[in-house]
């Protein structure tokens, strides 16, 4: 009896959402999925894509929508681990979206696109700078952010011209991005006859660097490249502090983020490094400037992260393109993007345009310091002029 | 040697941690044969009480951050201590009897649970303890670059003597000698009439309370972090306990410095020997370092071996 | 009991068995089974095949194991390396990959296997995290670091109606047919065999298709395993025969009749969900593959073939001379090794068969997923492996697929679930009903009493929502209609009589929940529309395995077995697994 009773109340369980699916959405709003991780360890990424993306679609909305139809996302959490990834691109598939934007973590953006391209539909990631992401010919698949070559070598340009360097370390968290990033650097940095007298790999779970730091301290660096994530950075710069060592860090764009210099603490971190887009407040560019103003708003603070302004810079490419097209088709768009888009006013810097693979062209990566007050500023000594017309 | 002395401070210093939140899986072993996973979550929470206390009630005590700190301590100790009890009471007690896969899933459930209730509570983010907290701490100069900064000192006697303090309460007092009583066996110790349950209760208060504590010193000394943090330093505390003979305090204590120092010298020396990389290694080396030491004494270092009972 | 229940005749076990299984082969073609949750339900069936595999270790042989996921990635990365690098079509790779991952266990387990309990549940976590830290460090230069691997090959076929594959096919069937009929006379063994053979062949030609050799296999299929049906219920020879006839006469007629819509459905299908590459000529035969697209239907069926090839294996094994070696190590080893069972190399074949047959479900994994990475091999993947299986019912089968629903599906399906649906529509309802349901039955033997506690429940729920037209308060109402069945017997325990207090209690709730409504209303319904399920979903499962464990710490559906007769009495703790082993009814 007890056994019937379970069993009935798991099945209802199971079965209680499928009635849910009845009701599939046809017809009226245009559908935009967004896909990051709203849990697990890059939750404050994802959930930051979806404060800024929902922002732009709340204020195109009150416009009158695209094409005269509302605009709806459709929200898929995919906690940045690939198999929940390729169980969320089908269920975006499901959905009937017009177009993803996603995801965060190149791990996860990878068995998702695959679906993506062979189910038709736009796909633009954010934040995913994994180089072989765009070489498989999938011609749907664009992303708004920078290849890992391109910040690798204008790190290297940094180290080397700004900062005189001559013997580099190089350390990365063994993410996906990091690695990539710093496998790149080290590539440019040999080119560039740079010696890489150390490179190394941390532990992201771990609360202590003091080992590690203690042997980049003895190597005798001119500079070290962290291309992790910003609480590790944080960690880093602190733990540095306190062992009295005297490093000069510089850190990639995943390292952007005011909160590693509440980590670190201000001390600790001034005179920091960071490569990296530049930041919106830097822009002088309408657009920028109006985003942060309504994020601010809207939210009572500042985007902190550069991938979220990049997920709303996703959408307004989505959005710019349906308006121009006035189509919804994939191919159409994606034609679109590939030829006819240029010169476009992104909240990131002007958008010069997309190359075949897919990938944003040029390059507008910027040096920062953390100056004395903590703040991540721009450096009014650059290795090129930061932005190619 | 001035590298090397850095280095064994710097392994002391994780070690120290370690051994402290092992010893909350230890005492629970012995008394329950219980491996207790959702003791890296409690002691999470410690840290996670600890940051919320000092951000926000005691953060008007800027000028008396020793005071603050004693403060959130008393709190963090009853409520983490009550947070284990409750655990005890709700997850494991109506499964004593129910063999020992069960209790492992019980306890995994509710290390899941408090993981996802701090991940909401912190929205997810790292969070930062308020800056300069204990910083007018003297430091102690050992050679011309080698210091040890007045919270590593602080730390570790804290530590040593959280370790001493609990190991004479065991084994010099009439509780400690019923919960030695309790570890051997628990029909037996009834028969003497130790009322067992309150034993029971009472180790789920200290070694949670214990753990919380070390949490509040980490994110004092770290300055910050995020709801994983039980999970990654439980499972290496986990471990420690096991190097040294799980259920055994000694033995708990030796097994985190054991780990905490081969830790940082594989950081520190791998790459003389030929491994280049042996910071992203380090964790496999210390499991690796873990599995030798099992094979050659199956019960840890300082454990007993027991003849199974049959 | 209920006496009318009891009186009911039972259904055999056969019935339901035949039923689930219909029911599996039923599922991909229903009106939900979208893309997604199709997608879903083969992710599902890896889980199960994990869980089986994990089964023999935990289950049977009682050994802790905490690292299994290290050999599921073993297959997944095997089958990957050698589907991307060396080109072999991924489906051959397994017999590789279930060699290489059942050789690192036995190489691996060799020294460990006389740890104690824990100390052995340490070193399998040991393991597992050694081998994601290997991945992720990209060991040997061969499984790409933490980016993983991408690329593996999807599963190939040879195309089943170019020759030799219908002769190959239908001499493992004539062998499966003949061995499984030797006891059963020449009549049906030979007689039998020729009839299948005989329909084989003439069933394409009949129907004027070569394709139609996917029905002529199916057939085969059908018959043997009918007569073996038909045998094991209890049928002699002359009925068996007559199933036989019954099952190829039909296939014969239909395929006669039909020959041409089924060779049209057959190349839709063919079309739909396969690609046809380029034919390939082995040894001088024209081999051509057909490989799987996207969809996940054929991988369904994949899956779920192996699925009923592991449940037969492990419900033969479990009956061996083997399986009766676990149990018996499992429950007393001392005892198993004075009856001369060498209890090391027992354990050993256990770790080392789930462990193989874990890198066969990471074949399938690879095949279906194209990316294999670190993390889908973390501690986690394995804690939630041992959760299926120990949730479930250690050693139990039916168990690993409740394990599985519980573990996987659940927590997926819950994406479905809106914060409004607590409040909206028939939501409140259902949860309320179900939560009075269960309350009802725990206090059967206490009639009116119950009934009336359910009453005032179910009133004090549903008054302040509906006098107030604030549906929000339903949330509320849902956590005191909880606070109350955990509450009630407790009380009970100190006052004869509860009710007064409930009512009391009640009525105080009802006053609070109309002065709340009315001032806070639209501030709660703000606030539980921005509640995200998906935040809460592990915790949920957190608590969901503690309550599941309290309540039934055997498992949901215990292992039951015939022959061995243990009363649950509570074992002294600490001596070794003591999962109460139940008469078998």
């Amino acid at each position: 009896m007890k056994r019937i009773l379970v069993v009935a109340v798991l099945l209802s369980i199971v079965i209680a959402p499928l009635g849910s699916f009845a009701s599939a959405q046809e017809g009226d709003p245009i559908l935009i999925g967004l896909q990051g991780p709203m849990t697990g360890d890059y939750a404050y990424e994802g959930q930051g894509f979806e404060k800024a993306v929902q922002l732009l679609v709340d204020q195109v909305n009150e416009e009158g929508g695209l094409l005269g139809r509302p605009v709806e996302i459709v929200i898929e959490d995919d906690a940045g681990d690939p198999t929940q990834s390729a169980l969320v691109a089908d269920r975006m598939v499901d959905s009937g979206v017009v177009a993803v934007i996603g995801a965060y973590n190149s791990t996860a953006t990878e068995p998702a696109s695959e679906i993506y391209a062979e189910e038709g539909i736009l796909h633009i990631t954010p934040s995913s700078t994994a180089t072989r992401l765009t070489e498989k010919g999938f011609t749907q698949f664009f992303r708004v952010c920078f290849l890992d070559d391109r910040q690798a070598l204008f790190a290297v340009m940094a180290m080397d011209e700004v900062l005189g360097a001559e013997t580099i370390g190089i350390l990365h968290d063994n993410s996906t991005y990091a690695q990539g990033l710093a496998e790149w650097t080290q590539v440019y940095a040999e080119e560039a006859g740079l010696e890489v007298a150390f490179f190394d790999a941390i532990n992201p779970d771990d609360q202590d660097f003091t080992p590690i730091l203690t042997n980049i301290g003895q190597a005798g660096l001119d500079a070290v490249y962290f291309t992790g994530y910003h609480a590790q950075g944080g960690l880093l710069l602190r733990q540095t502090a306190e062992l009295g060592l005297d490093i000069q860090w510089m850190m990639g764009n995943a390292s952007n983020n005011p909160e590693m210099v509440e980590i670190a603490g201000v001390a600790a971190a001034a005179g920091t490094f960071i490569t990296t887009e530049p930041l919106p407040q830097d822009l002088e560019y309408p657009e920028a400037v109006e985003f942060v103003d309504a994020f601010i708003e809207a939210y009572d603070e500042p985007p902190a992260s550069v991938w979220w302004l990049l997920a709303a810079e996703a959408f307004n490419v989505i959005a710019h393109a349906i308006e121009e097209t006035g189509s919804t088709d994939t191919e159409v768009l994606a034609e679109y993007l590939h030829n006819d888009f240029a010169d476009y006013p992104g909240l990131s810097g002007p958008i010069i345009g997309f190359d075949e693979k897919g990938d944003r062209l040029g390059t507008i990566h910027a040096l920062y310091e953390i100056n004395e007050e903590g703040v991540i500023a721009y450096y009014p000594e650059q290795p090129q002029p930061a932005t190619e017309e | 040697m001035e590298t090397f002395l850095q280095q064994l401070i710097n392994g002391l210093t994780i070690g120290g941690f370690y051994a402290v939140v092992a010893l909350g899986y230890t005492m629970v072993y012995g008394v329950l044969k219980l491996i207790n996973f959702a003791h890296g979550d409690m002691f999470m929470w410690g840290t996670l009480t600890g940051w919320a206390l000092l951000t926000t009630v005691f953060a008007s005590f800027t000028d008396m951050d020793v005071i603050a700190i004693l403060a959130a301590s008393v709190v963090v100790l009853a409520f983490i201590g009550v947070m284990g009890m409750t655990i005890e009471r709700v997850a494991y007690r109506p499964l004593r009897s129910a063999g020992r896969l069960s209790p492992i899933i019980s306890a995994l459930g509710a290390a899941f649970a408090l993981q996802a209730v701090a991940r909401n509570v912190s929205d997810a983010r790292w969070r930062t303890y308020p800056e300069g907290l204990l910083a007018e701490l003297p430091n102690v100069q050992l050679t011309g670059r080698v210091s040890l900064s007045g919270l590593q000192v602080l730390m570790l006697v804290t530590c040593a003597a959280v370790m001493i303090g609990l190991y004479l309460f065991v084994q010099r007092t009439r509780v400690g000698t019923a919960m030695r009583a309790v570890s051997l066996d628990h029909d037996v110790s009834r028969l003497m009439g130790i009322n067992v349950n309150r034993i029971i209760s009472l180790v789920f208060f200290i070694g949670p309370a214990l753990g919380g504590l070390a949490g509040l010193l980490i994110g004092i000394y770290y300055g910050s972090f995020n709801f994983t943090l039980g999970w990654v330093f439980g499972l290496k505390a986990f471990i420690a306990a096991i190097l040294g003979g799980i259920g055994n305090i000694p033995g708990a204590v030796i097994g985190g410095f054991i780990l905490g120092i081969s830790e940082t010298m594989v950081v520190a020396y791998g790459p003389d020997i030929g491994l280049a990389d042996a910071s992203a290694w380090k964790d496999a080396i210390a499991y690796v370092l873990l599995i030798t030491i099992l094979i050659a004494r199956p019960t840890g270092i300082l454990g007993e071996t027991v003849a199974e009972k049959v | 009991m209920n006496e009318a229940l009891k009186r009911l005749p039972r259904p055999a076990p056969w019935m339901g068995q035949l039923a689930l299984l219909l029911f599996a082969i039923a599922l991909p073609y229903m009106g939900f089974m979208d893309r997604s949750r199709t997608s879903l339900a083969v992710f599902a069936g890896v889980y199960v095949m994990l869980g089986l595999s994990l089964n023999i270790v935990v289950g049977y042989a009682g050994l802790f194991q905490l690292g299994h996921a290290a050999f599921f990635g073993l297959g997944a990365y095997t089958a990957a390396i050698l589907s991307i690098e060396h080109n072999i079509t991924i489906l051959a790779t397994i017999p590789i990959a279930a060699l290489v991952a059942g050789g690192a266990a036995m190489l691996v387990s060799k020294p460990i296997l006389h740890l104690r309990g824990d100390y052995l549940c340490i070193v399998t976590i040991a393991f597992g995290e050694i081998f994601r830290i290997a991945v992720t460090n990209n060991a040997f230069g061969i499984t790409g670091g933490s980016n993983g691997l991408f690329g593996a090959g999807r599963p190939e076929l040879p195309l089943p109606w170019l020759s030799p594959v219908p002769e190959i096919v239908l001499v493992l069937l004539l062998i499966g047919h003949l061995l499984l009929t030797q006891r059963s006379g020449p009549v049906l063994q030979w007689g039998g065999a020729g009839v299948i053979a005989l329909a084989y062949f003439l069933l394409p030609p009949l129907a004027g298709h070569d394709q139609v050799f996917v029905i002529s296999m199916a057939m085969g299929l059908l018959a043997v395993a009918g007569v073996a049906f038909l045998r094991e219920r209890g049928l002699d020879w002359r009925g068996q025969v007559i199933g036989l006839l019954v099952i190829v006469i039909l296939f014969a007629a239909f395929g006669a009749a039909r020959g041409d819509q089924l060779a049209a459905s057959i190349d839709g299908n063919l079309d739909k969900y396969f690609n046809v590459q380029d034919p390939v000529t082995v040894l001088g035969v024209d081999v051509t593959p057909v490989a799987f697209k996207r969809d996940a239907r054929p991988y369904y069926f994949l899956v779920l073939g192996f699925i009923i090839v592991t449940i037969v294996g492990m419900r033969r094994l479990q009956n061996s001379r083997l399986g009766r070696a676990w149990l018996y190590v499992r429950e007393d080893q001392l005892a198993a090794e004075a009856m001369g069972i060498d209890t090391t190399q027992v354990k050993l074949i256990a770790f080392a068969l789930g462990s193989a047959w874990a890198g066969v479900a990471g074949v399938l994994y690879a095949s279906r997923f194209t990316v294999v990475a670190p993390e889908s091999f973390n501690f986690l993947q394995s804690v939630i492996m041992f959760c299926i299986v120990v949730l479930g019912g250690s050693g139990s089968i039916p168990g690993v697929l409740v394990g599985t629903l519980g573990m996987v599906v659940l927590p997926e399906l819950l994406r479905d679930v809106g914060p409004t649906f607590l409040y909206e529509g028939a939501g409140p309802f259902v949860i309320l009903a179900l939560i009075l349901g269960g309350h009802l039955l725990s206090a059967r033997d206490r009639g009116q009493a119950a009934v009336i506690e359910t009453g005032l429940i179910g009133a004090a729920f549903f008054v302040p929502p509906l006098l107030l037209g604030e549906p929000s308060l339903y949330v509320i109402g849902l956590l005191m209609a909880l606070a109350m069945i955990i509450v009630l017997p407790l009380l009970r325990r100190r006052t004869s009589n509860a009710l007064p207090w409930v009512a009391g209690a009640l009525a105080a709730y009802a006053l609070v929940m109309i002065v709340i409504g009315s001032q806070f209303g639209q501030d709660l319904e703000r606030e539980i529309s921005a509640f995200r399920i998906m935040d809460w979903r592990d915790g949920l499962m957190g608590v969901a395995m503690v309550v599941m464990m309290v309540l039934r710490p055997a498992g949901i559906i215990p292992e039951r077995r015939k022959g061995i007769v243990m009363s649950a009495v509570a074992e002294p703790s600490g001596a070794g697994p003591a999962v109460a082993v139940q008469q078998a009814t």
